[in-house]
C-alpha cells in the first residue's frame, strides 16, 4: 500500500495520477477530493468510548440532557437517561470503523475544478456500546432498604443509622433512571421519614392498617364515608404522619362524598385492603382449607367489604390437595419469585401444571418489556391447551 | 456508583462513520501517523469512491438507524472528579450517517498491467 507509506503531503497531482491508474474519469467524480489521514493524534484512542443511540438517546443528547452510567463494581453497568433503563453490552464490529470529523457528503463536493482537502481520522475503533431498553432493576431496592425498614415509632431509637438510605445514596447504588425509581417508591410504598426512604416493615403496615380499619366500626363511617383527618387525629401517637400518608394514599380513594367544608371523604379501596388481609392470614398460616381460610377472611375484614377469590391473585394459590381431598389456599407471593423468566416459569409450573391467562398474569408480569408483553412471553415460554373451552398454559416440555 | 454522560447541544460536532471490511494497515508495518489513507472522491451520481493505496472501494452513503455518539473522557487533571464521581464522559460529537464499503477491493494493478 504505496500512499498509506507516504509520509509527504500529497498533490493534486498526486491524486490525478492515481485516478488515470486507476482507469476513473475524472470527468465523472465531484470536483472536491477529500485525501484521509492520520495525525499524531489519530488513535490515541483510550479515553473515547462508542456509544450506540436509539431515538431516545438521541433526543436526550440533542436537548442536551445528561446521560449516567449507573452500577457498583461487580455489577454490569447500565445506562440511564431521565426515564429509561437500558442494558449496555461492548460489542465488536467485524468491520473497522473510521471516524471522520469534518467530512463533506456527496452534496457538498461539487466544485468546477479539482480542489483537495484534507480530512484528519480520529481513529479506527472495532469496539462500540450496544444499549437495550430493559426494565430497571429494582430487587436490590427491597434487600438494600430491608435493614432499615420501619417498624415502628418504639424501635426507631435502636435503629442503625448507617443502613439508611437518602436519594443521593440510592440513586448511585439503584440502576434506574430517576422517574422510575420514584415510581417504584410508590409501588413498593417506600416512604420518606425525614430525608431517609424507608419501607414499612410487615408486620407495622399490619398494625397500622388493622387500627386504621378498626375507626369505621368506631365511628360508624359508611365505607365510603372515611376522614382522613379523624382518622389521623385518632393515630397520630401510633403513626407518624409520613407513614399514614403513605398508607392512607395506598389504601383509599376519594370517595363521592365530601365533608361540610367541601373537604374529601375517602373508601378504602376493597381490592387492596382485602388483599393485605389475606396476606396477614396467610403470614400465619401458609396453608389452609379452602373453607377455614375464606370464613377467617370474610370475619377479618370490615363489614360491607367481600373478600373474593380474585383478590388472592398473585398473593395466593386455590389448589386442590389430592392426597387430603380438599381445596387448599396456599400462600404464594410474586415477589418471592426469580427474576429471570426460565426459572421464574419452571417455578410456576413446579406448584401448579395448568394455569389460566388471570392466574398466570400477576406473577409473569413483572417481566415484560415494552417488546414482549405477557401474551408473548407465554407463546414463547410455555404450552398452550384448551380443555372445556378454556385455555390453559403448562411447561413447554414436559408432559 | 454515578458515570455521568455530559452533552452540549452546541459543543458537539457530526461526524461520519466510515466502515471498511478488514483493518487498514500500513504495509510495513510503521506506526499509523501523518500518514494518507486514501483518497475519498464522490462520482456525480453520489457513489463514494475510497482509493487506498493501489485498490479501488466502491460504498454506499446511508443514514445510521442508530446513531454512533463519540465519549471522550474528561481527565482526572481537570480536578472536578472525586470519589463519588470518578469519572466523567463527554459527547464530542455524534455520526448519523455511515459510508460503508463492503465489496471487495479492486486492484488497480490488474487495470494497469492489461493495458
Amino acid at each position: 500500500m504505496e500512499s498509506v507509506r507516504d509520509t509527504c503531503l500529497r498533490t493534486a497531482e498526486d491524486v490525478l495520477d492515481t485516478l488515470q491508474l486507476a482507469n476513473i474519469d475524472e470527468a465523472d467524480l465531484n470536483g472536491i477530493t477529500q485525501i484521509l489521514q492520520f495525525t499524531p493524534n489519530s488513535n490515541k484512542n483510550s479515553d473515547i468510548k462508542l456509544l450506540e443511540l436509539d431515538t431516545h438517546l438521541l433526543n436526550v443528547l440533542n436537548e442536551g440532557d445528561c446521560l449516567s452510567f449507573c452500577g457498583e463494581k461487580h455489577e454490569p453497568a447500565v445506562l440511564c437517561t431521565k426515564d429509561r433503563t437500558y442494558d449496555i453490552k461492548e460489542a465488536e464490529t467485524s468491520n473497522s470503523w473510521m471516524l471522520v470529523p469534518n467530512f463533506k457528503f456527496a452534496e457538498e463536493t461539487q466544485s468546477n475544478e479539482r480542489i483537495i482537502e484534507r480530512r484528519d481520522v480520529k481513529g479506527i475503533y472495532h469496539t462500540y456500546f450496544e444499549v437495550h431498553n430493559c426494565k430497571p432493576k429494582l430487587s436490590k431496592l427491597l434487600v438494600v432498604l430491608e435493614p432499615s425498614s420501619f417498624k415502628g415509632m418504639e424501635y426507631e431509637q435502636n435503629l442503625d443509622r448507617g443502613t439508611l438510605y437518602d436519594w443521593h445514596r440510592l440513586k448511585s447504588e439503584i440502576q434506574a433512571s430517576e422517574e422510575e425509581l420514584k415510581r417504584a417508591l410508590t409501588d413498593y410504598m417506600i416512604i420518606n421519614i425525614d430525608g431517609y426512604f424507608r419501607l414499612i416493615s410487615f408486620e407495622y403496615e399490619a398494625r397500622a392498617l388493622t387500627l386504621m380499619l378498626d375507626l369505621i366500626d368506631e365511628n360508624s363511617w359508611e365505607l365510603d364515608d372515611i376522614d382522613k383527618d379523624v382518622t389521623y387525629e385518632s393515630l397520630k401517637e401510633l403513626i407518624p404522619w409520613p407513614v399514614f400518608e403513605g398508607l392512607f394514599n395506598a389504601y383509599t380513594e376519594v370517595s363521592e362524598k365530601t365533608k361540610s367544608d367541601g373537604t374529601s371523604l375517602y373508601r378504602y379501596n376493597e381490592e387492596k385492603t382485602c388483599k393485605f388481609l389475606a396476606k396477614v392470614l396467610l403470614a400465619a398460616c401458609p396453608k389452609n382449607d379452602y373453607k377455614e381460610f375464606m370464613e377467617a377472611w370474610r370475619i377479618g375484614t370490615p363489614e360491607n367489604m367481600e373478600p373474593k377469590e380474585s383478590y388472592l391473585s398473585g398473593v395466593a394459590l386455590i389448589i386442590y390437595n389430592s392426597s387430603k381431598t380438599r381445596k387448599e389456599v396456599i400462600s404464594f407471593p410474586s415477589v418471592n419469585l426469580s427474576d429471570n423468566i426460565n426459572t421464574r416459569f419452571s417455578e410456576l409450573f413446579k406448584v401448579k401444571d395448568k394455569w389460566t391467562i388471570d392466574e398466570i398474569t400477576p406473577y409473569v408480569s413483572g417481566l415484560t418489556t415494552d417488546k414482549l408483553n405477557v401474551n408473548a412471553l407465554l407463546t414463547k415460554y410455555t404450552r398452550c391447551s384448551k380443555v372445556n373451552g378454556i385455555k390453559y398454559y403448562s411447561t413447554k416440555h414436559g408432559k | 456508583m454515578l458515570v455521568r454522560v455530559k452533552s452540549n447541544p452546541d459543543g458537539k460536532e457530526d461526524w461520519v462513520l466510515i466502515e471498511l471490511q478488514g483493518d487498514v494497515d500500513t504495509s510495513n508495518g510503521e506506526h499509523m501517523k501523518s500518514q494518507n489513507i486514501g483518497d475519498f472522491h464522490f462520482a456525480k451520481d453520489g457513489t463514494p469512491i475510497l482509493i487506498i493505496g493501489y485498490h479501488i472501494l466502491y460504498g454506499k452513503d446511508t443514514p445510521m438507524s442508530k446513531p454512533i455518539a463519540v465519549l471522550k473522557k474528561k481527565s482526572n487533571s481537570e480536578g472536578c472528579l472525586n470519589e463519588e464521581h470518578p469519572a466523567e464522559y463527554t459527547v464530542i460529537a455524534i455520526a448519523k450517517r455511515k459510508i460503508i464499503f463492503k465489496t471487495r477491493p479492486k486492484r488497480i494493478v490488474n487495470h494497469f498491467i492489461t493495458q
